[in-house]
């Protein structure tokens, strides 16, 4: 059957399939292994069981199978951590606004290599080419930033940028909600610099 | 103990120095006289609905459908939809000049005001006299975080009066929004506007202006 996600991404050292297939013993040592600079910028905490963790896959069956979002796996290709669980993805498709929304967690080991853009790189190509969309927004926390760092290079690299600072747009979960910084590319830009 | 019959989750009046804003269904607003108003072909109807999520009537139908739609919002607690009236010392005491809405998100503890006036009530100030009694409806009586205003990126003059009272409160504009908003003739973006409690009591809170309201539910 035809799939609106496509199955299996691969970019240059990345590849990606979807996150409700990884065995979800792994998947639960992945998310309860990393260190807290992890969840910092998290809504969420580390799962405490296997089976919260397979909820989480669970639910990202559904939204697939529901074409509201894509969640997907991501591990190297090459070296010595190839094939190992690195992170997760997600492309999120808010069709009667004709947005995705991107976002990611990556394993703490795998921080620095310029994983996060090669990952937006394959999304935008989805989000616009694919899927038809007209805008790939992406939000972070204002005062992350390492998240910050990565999504201005690739927001302006693809002729995007910040184009807001949210107050109060997370839910509140005790607390205030933090800011967040909102970055949108948008289709012509990214069509312009990818060239004929 | 409150005294009203029915007590609701938000006031169904609120009186400001030029306006009276009256929780709206099929009695407190005539929809014979909203369709008047709405209707396709209505005196400047496509000015006024240019930048809005809503087109023009079609039908009398609409303007009943659309009253019902606010008597349920209101009862369930979902959103207070007002209709606005001049107020008695207003050159057109008692005539209905638009609408004007408070939506609750309880999970991110916020209000997004909305409103629309009759193009013979422009330029009064009246957007910003409203919008004033509903944020203190809003963090008052509500106990919300914050006020969230958004308007189509095209919408200049809206823009403007918005900019204008959220920032006497103490808030502000925050940006641009990205195909945010279903309008009347599609997706388009939406500057977004918010005031945070704080900035609203350290600005505005003391103010007395006009809350005959206070201590109705005391």
């Amino acid at each position: 059957m035809a799939e609106c996600y496509p199955r299996v991404l691969e970019t240059e050292r990345l590849r990606f399939e979807p996150l409700h297939e990884v065995d979800p013993q792994e998947y639960y040592r992945f998310r309860r292994d990393q260190p807290p600079e992890v969840y910092a910028y998290l809504p969420f905490e580390p799962p405490e069981t296997p089976r919260e963790a397979a909820d989480t896959l669970a639910s990202a069956r559904e939204d697939w199978d529901g074409r509201s979002r894509a969640m997907y796996a991501v591990r190297p290709t090459d070296g010595e951590d190839a094939g190992e669980l690195a992170g997760e993805t997600m492309l999120a498709t808010q069709w009667d606004r004709r947005v995705a929304w991107l976002g990611l967690i990556l394993g703490k080991r795998f921080w620095g290599r310029g994983y996060s853009g090669e990952r937006a790189d394959a999304m935008l190509e989805v989000g616009f080419d694919r899927l038809d969309l007209e805008y790939v927004a992406v939000v972070h926390e204002v005062g992350n930033e390492n998240s910050r760092r990565a999504v201005e290079r690739y927001v302006e690299r693809h002729g995007g940028r910040r184009e807001a600072t949210l107050r109060h747009w997370a839910p509140a979960e005790g607390g205030d909600p933090p800011d967040e910084a909102y970055h949108a590319v948008p289709r012509e830009a990214w069509e312009t610099r990818r060239g004929p | 103990m409150s005294t009203e019959p029915h007590a609701s989750l938000f006031p169904r009046e609120v009186t400001t120095e030029r306006l009276r804003l009256v929780a709206a269904d099929a009695e407190s607003v005539d929809p014979l006289e909203l369709y008047e108003h709405c209707r396709e072909g209505a005196p400047h109807v496509d000015e006024v609905t240019r930048y809005l999520t809503w087109g023009p009537y079609g039908t009398v139908n609409e303007a009943f459908e659309f009253l019902e739609t606010c008597e349920s919002d209101f009862e369930s607690g979902d959103a207070a939809h007002y209709a606005v009236f001049a107020g008695e010392n207003e050159p057109e005491a008692g005539e209905f000049a638009g609408m004007a809405g408070l939506s609750p998100d309880w999970d991110r503890r916020l209000a997004t005001l909305g409103t629309w006036l009759r193009k013979r009530f422009w330029g009064r100030g009246y957007s910003g006299e409203r919008a004033r009694a509903l944020m203190r409806v809003a963090f008052d009586r509500l106990d919300l975080e914050a006020v969230v205003v958004t308007c189509h990126a095209e919408n200049e003059k809206s823009r403007r009066a918005i900019r204008k009272y959220v920032e006497a409160a103490g808030g502000r504009e925050e940006g641009l929004l990205r195909n945010h908003t279903r309008y009347r003739d599609g997706v388009a973006d939406s500057y977004r506007f918010t005031v945070t409690r704080e900035e609203w009591a350290e600005n505005l809170g003391q103010a007395v202006e006009a809350d005959p309201n206070a201590g109705t539910d005391g």
